[in-house]
């Protein structure tokens, strides 16, 4: 018997971002295996943006490829689970055009804002998602 | 099958994995880019271990590369935020039991959940998959590692 699809529809997956204020963000290190991190986003105009320190493995990684994940997910309880996943290059953004909303957004790690911080965006559109509710057979 | 050695983890850092089990854990993709994966973690001896469909995408990637890193928090929405980053190797276990789970039951716990999973390993549906940390960053009192 096939499994039941429990994908979000791209709306969900973003209205369940635009709630969040941090993601899980891996990168690959020289090796090409991955490191992860945890850095302060935000969602706006189809585009994940999230800051990290300039000192950090992440950013070391990012600035030599560019290829990341961002997730983040919720488990109030078990068919409440959801979650999403996005894949994409991260690209630079300048310190003019970083969103208001995240330049003072604190790392939720260090519970200070980054002035330090590097600004990189992921365009929402290479998504995993899964929304737990969506199961029938239980 | 070699037992690949774990890095030594002080007594504070075991203590905190062996607490805490929500997990961002990451795999290679075919195409060499990284993914996460979301999931229950049960640390345990040096080793973090879950369990998964064997046709999932997280096991799948694993067989090809089974370079991982795993992010473990201290739970959903709990102020200060506290993690834990462990990069490895993975193997897959032979076996049919689930991982034994240390600590208190967490607030949002799956019995049928976690019924399901252990007949599903039995049925040869899942498979154990144990990292061996190799590396180690933790973000614990707010001190930034890594």
């Amino acid at each position: 018997m096939p499994r039941e699809s429990i994908t979000m529809t791209l709306d969900d997956a973003t209205a369940f971002l635009q709630g969040r204020t941090w993601v899980a963000l891996a990168t690959l290190e020289p090796d090409g295996s991955p490191w992860a991190d945890i850095v302060p986003s935000l969602l706006q105009q189809d585009r994940l943006f999230f800051k990290l320190p300039t000192g950090s493995r992440s950013h070391a990684n990012i600035q030599r490829d560019q290829n990341v994940c961002c997730a983040n997910d919720q488990y109030p309880t078990y068919y409440e689970i959801k979650g999403v996943v996005i894949h994409g290059k991260a690209e630079r953004i300048d310190e003019d055009d970083i969103p208001l909303g995240l330049r003072d957004r604190p790392d939720p790690l260090q519970k200070v804002a980054g002035p330090e911080g590097a600004c990189y965006a992921v365009p929402v559109a290479d998504v995993v998602s899964f929304d737990f509710s969506k199961i029938v057979r239980r | 099958m070699t037992d690949p050695e774990s890095i030594p983890i002080r007594p504070e850092i075991d203590a905190f994995l062996k607490e805490h089990r929500r997990t961002f854990f990451i795999t290679i993709r075919k195409d060499g880019t990284p993914t996460i994966h979301p999931m229950t973690g049960l640390y345990d001896e040096g080793r973090l271990r879950y369990s998964s469909y064997k046709t999932s995408a997280k096991n799948r990637n694993i067989e090809r590369d089974d370079r991982v890193c795993s992010l473990v928090l201290n739970g959903y929405d709990v102020e200060p935020m506290q993690a834990v980053t462990l990069k490895g190797v993975t193997r897959i276990l032979e076996g049919t039991e689930m991982p034994r789970r240390q600590g208190p039951a967490p607030a949002a716990s799956n019995e049928s959940g976690a019924r399901r999973a252990q007949a599903a390993i039995q049925a040869g549906r899942r498979a154990i998959v144990e990292i061996v940390p190799s590396d180690l960053a933790e973000f614990i009192d707010q001190a930034r590692g890594g």
